[in-house]
């Protein structure tokens, strides 16, 4: 070997890509080392073979075309050609596996040499098929997505549309794709839209980037919907493209606006009744009055000509009147009690008790209560007329419904589940006593308005609102209220008090 | 009817309250003339002079009004603000009787003008004692306006 070939030889092993040379039949002449490495031959092994030895059957036509079209040019143009333009092609390497290669040949005019470069691009092509499926996989999982995804470019252009925003807005992928987003809204944003992305575009001002917000969207079909958009911006290539989230709230929108139709009802309806209430117990006692005075009147009258039986009528239309006017008070009381604002303030539980347990109980002398508190009593943020009632009527009704010889009344603050909400409630007050309980059908009735349970004497009757009152005063303090009892072995009354959270 | 005794004029729309103060001011001995107006128009007319009382000559201005505040048309509380707006009217006291303790017409009735604010009792003894007191006062105690200079 020539020291000049010996030289070029050398300098051809040292170039990364790989590099070989073949007369004008495909015999090849030169095979570098890089060529050695990508092809898996000894040089000697491919020098003096034909160059379809390093292809499959499959890629012997597409060689053949490539070195024509090269061949071509380059004679046409009398100039030795550029290597530049390559092509991608399938080769074979000496364990007979196939592997993707970049190709560039170039034709010399003067002696019918064929150079050629290749690179094993296996890497690369492994490469891009993981970007490809990984696209997919994207566009799998951008399928699957409830929320309407959307992808645009600065020009408002959409690029994605995924299964939910096709069935959110009616139009398939295909429809647009490559389309203005401005054809999924109703106007005047579909007017306005190419302003905002060039307001974005020059001032950087967000109108709804990286702010969800509530809009009116457009199906395919013309109808309008409301929907909420989230808008983010990302970078692609270089590009900035925006993602939009889409959500059909149209049926979230309908229930919104029948809660709030329903509530608006329910509140007029309460404040009716509260009115209802008020109005019609003040316009009862009025003819209830006239009813008495007129009894009155006949007794202070006539009593002379109406003797007993008459007289004992008058007594009892009077005695009516003054119970049907209680009645009637406690409705009037029962409306304020809904109606009326309260007066909140922090209130020691212990003082209140004291204070009501002194004005409620009986002498001891009479009968034998005792009150029990078996622990200190938190303060509480309550309406603290309220609350003493609330405590005087549970309190009066432990001694009242009571047939023990020794009264017992316990108050007391507890954690437990509230049956209301199965709740474990931290803080609930109790009133217990031992006295002569209800049967468990009646746990309900005992709250309702005028119901009452026991046959009492005219004389100690009470109009059984106590109860009513109590639950009224709960409910106005945010709690509930419920009774655990047994007959003849007392109650025990629960109830939570919240105002304060 | 004794010339000298000062007219009370009684305006309250419903006949069972009427004979109720009726009664009680009988019981404490009340001498007094007492004309009775039904509704706040009815009061109006009378003391103006003015429709079914047009004919009547030789009325009586009244030394004091007791005033019903709910009353069908022109009520209690319109009747005492136009009273107390006329420079002829305004001296006569008016009393307001009702059965409303709402603090609202408390101000409101007391900030017109009138003289006294009281919530009808509602039983009939109570009645009758406040009756007593409230003829003791007016009629024992205060001076009145003249009765004169009415014509």
């Amino acid at each position: 070997m020539e020291t000049r070939e010996l030289q070029l030889e050398t300098v051809l092993d040292s170039v990364k890509d790989g590099f070989f040379m073949t007369n004008k039949s495909g015999e090849i002449l030169s095979f570098n080392y890089s060529a050695t490495q990508i092809f898996g031959y000894e040089k000697h092994e491919v020098i003096g073979q034909n160059i379809s030895l390093l292809l499959p059957d499959s890629e012997q036509q597409k060689y053949a075309q490539y070195l024509l079209d090269v061949t071509n040019s380059t004679f046409g143009e009398q100039e030795s050609k550029d290597y530049g333009v390559g092509i991608e092609m399938i080769a074979l390497n000496k364990g007979g596996n196939t592997f993707p290669l970049e190709l560039a040949i170039s034709v010399l005019p003067s002696n019918d040499i064929v150079l050629g470069t290749v690179r094993d691009i296996s890497e690369r092509k492994q490469a891009e098929l993981s970007i490809k499926s990984y696209v997919e996989h994207i566009e799998t999982i951008m399928d699957t997505v409830l929320d309407g995804l959307i992808t645009i470019d600065m020009r408002g252009v959409i690029h994605g549309f995924n299964a939910a925003a096709e069935s959110i807005f009616g139009f398939r992928a295909r429809e647009v794709i490559g389309r203005n987003v401005k054809m999924l809204m109703p106007e005047p944003f579909q007017s306005e839209h190419d302003s905002y992305l060039d307001n974005y575009h020059t001032t950087g001002d967000k109108k709804i980037i990286g702010i969800g917000r509530e809009i009116t969207g457009r199906r395919k079909n013309g109808y309008l919907f409301p929907m909420e958009l989230g808008v983010n911006e990302m970078t692609v290539q270089g590009k900035t493209m925006f993602v939009g989230t889409v959500r059909d709230i149209s049926e979230r929108k309908a229930a919104e606006i029948a809660i709030d139709s329903y509530i608006r009802k329910l509140q007029i309806s309460n404040s009716e009744l509260d009115q209802f209430a008020y109005i019609a117990s003040h316009d009862l006692k009025e003819p209830l009055r006239g009813l008495a005075n007129n009894a009155l009147f006949l007794e202070e009258d006539h009593a002379d000509s109406l003797e007993g039986e008459g007289l004992r009528r008058i007594a009892r239309i009077r005695f009516l009147c003054t119970r049907m006017e209680k009645l009637v008070d406690s409705l009037l009381y029962y409306s304020r009690l809904g109606r009326q604002d309260l007066a909140v303030e922090e209130v020691d539980l212990n003082e209140l008790i004291d204070s009501v347990a002194e004005l409620t109980l009986p002498e001891e002398t009479t009968q034998s209560v005792h009150l029990l508190i078996p622990k200190v009593l938190p303060k509480v943020t309550c309406d603290k007329p309220r609350v003493s009632e609330l405590f005087r009527n549970l309190i009066s009704n432990a001694v009242k419904y009571n047939n023990s010889a020794r009264k017992e009344i316990e108050i007391g603050v507890k954690s437990c589940v509230n049956p209301h909400s199965n709740v474990l409630e931290q803080q609930v007050f109790y009133v217990k006593d031992n006295g002569i309980g209800i049967e468990g059908r009646f746990f309900e009735d005992i709250f309702r308005i005028f119901k009452r349970l026991n046959e009492e004497d005219d004389s100690v009757r009470g109009t059984g609102v106590g109860l009513t009152f109590v639950k009224k005063i709960v409910e106005r303090h945010n709690g509930q209220i419920w009774v655990e009892s047994e007959l003849e072995q007392g109650s025990c009354f629960n109830f939570t008090l919240k105002l304060g959270e | 009817m004794d010339k000298d005794l000062g007219l009370l004029l009684l305006v309250d729309d419903n006949p069972d309250d009427f004979e109720a103060i009726l009664r009680s001011l009988r019981k404490s001995h009340f001498m007094n003339p007492i004309q009775w107006c039904q509704s706040g128009q009815d009061a109006k007319d009378f003391l103006y002079k003015t429709g079914k009382y047009s004919e009547h000559e030789h009325l009586k201005r009244p030394v004091l009004a007791l005033v019903d505040l709910n009353m069908p048309g022109v009520d209690g509380r319109q009747l005492l603000r136009e009273l107390k707006t006329d420079p002829k009217m305004c001296s006569i006291p008016i009393v307001v009787l009702t059965t409303s303790s709402d603090p609202q017409d408390i101000e409101s009735c007391y900030a017109l003008g009138a003289a006294s604010y009281i919530q009808k009792p509602v039983e009939f003894d109570d009645l009758a004692n406040a009756f007593k007191i409230l003829k003791d006062y007016w009629f024992n105690v205060a001076l009145l306006p003249s009765i004169d200079g009415y014509d």
